[in-house]
């Protein structure tokens, strides 16, 4: 067999491959043939260097398969991409509405929460001012010649600041779960938006 | 030997093989052949990678009545070889040490 033989039959086993590639795999292997020849060897030597038609073939072939599948994974991800956006694009309406009513929701929750942690500490402040006004209403008592008014008014200011010290208490640890509450809640939705 | 560990330091002999002076495709392979065998398409499709990575050029010239194809290294090809050496004073140091734990295991 010579060079040309050689090479059309390589050529003849990968007929169904695209052509351009082929050539130039065929015109690698002929110069690897006439180099080894004006090295010294005789065409038939040569040609048996290189290997037979059908080992070669099949090399030529999966590695170009190989090549080829490379390719055609890293376009099928593409596409699956633009198909991804096309559907949520389509949806929109859908989704988006869902979202937005979603969204009023957890933000009326959230002033909700607020708004009775606000009120709590109203009460607070509400029960301390008390405590602290019945000093100058039991003066006013004492000096109008009322004692046990007087004193009756002291006892109950002193209640009612003992009673906001508790509350104080009380009002922040609730204001800290609350608080604790509302940043578990953001985490927990942003980790569902992230894939 | 791993096949991806064999590829990549296929890559690097045959950068190897034309850092000195531009080399064609057989010569390639009988320079190499003292120290590793390499088949014509394994060698087509490393010039193949390598030319993609830009760490080589190809040109043609005539010879003999004939086009030859000629491959030139890049900036990057012998940038490439650079760092396969530092890899290698490092695999070296690696594969002292597992033999010397493989001496040490032996003498117990």
């Amino acid at each position: 067999m010579n060079k040309l033989e050689f090479i059309g039959k390589l050529r003849g086993k990968l007929i169904d491959l695209p052509y351009e590639e082929v050539r130039e795999r065929l015109n690698f292997y002929s110069e690897m043939i006439s180099d080894r020849m004006e090295d010294g060897l005789t065409e038939d030597d040569a040609i048996a260097q290189i290997g037979s038609v059908d080992a070669i073939a099949s090399e030529i072939r999966s590695e170009f398969l190989s090549g080829k599948k490379v390719g055609v994974a890293a376009k099928e991800k593409r596409h699956r991409r633009v198909w991804v956006g096309v559907l949520i694009g389509l949806g929109s309406p859908l989704w988006l509405s869902l979202m937005i009513a979603a969204l009023a929701v957890i933000l009326s929750l959230y002033a909700v929460l607020w708004s009775v942690v606000a009120a709590l500490w109203s009460a607070v402040l509400a029960l301390a001012v008390a405590g602290v006004a019945a000093i100058p209403g039991a003066l006013i008592f004492a000096i109008k010649g009322n004692p046990l008014a007087a004193l009756g008014f002291l006892g109950m200011g002193a209640f009612s600041a003992g009673l906001a010290v508790f509350a104080f208490y009380g009002v922040l640890f609730a204001t800290k779960w609350a608080a604790f509450i509302t940043k578990n809640a953001f985490l927990w939705i942003k980790n569902k938006f992230r894939r | 030997m791993d096949i991806q560990l064999k590829r990549g330091l296929l890559d690097v002999c045959v950068l190897a093989a034309i850092k000195n002076e531009d080399s064609y495709g057989y010569k390639i392979i009988k320079n190499m052949k003292p120290y590793i065998e390499m088949s014509e398409s394994t060698l087509y499709t490393i010039l193949k990678r390598l030319e993609l990575a830009g760490m080589l050029t190809v040109y043609t010239s005539e010879h003999g009545g004939r086009l030859r194809k000629y491959y030139h290294i890049t900036k990057a090809g012998l940038g490439r070889i650079e760092d396969f050496k530092h890899e290698w004073s490092e695999v070296m140091s690696i594969y002292q040490f597992v033999i010397k734990e493989d001496l040490i295991c032996e003498q117990a």
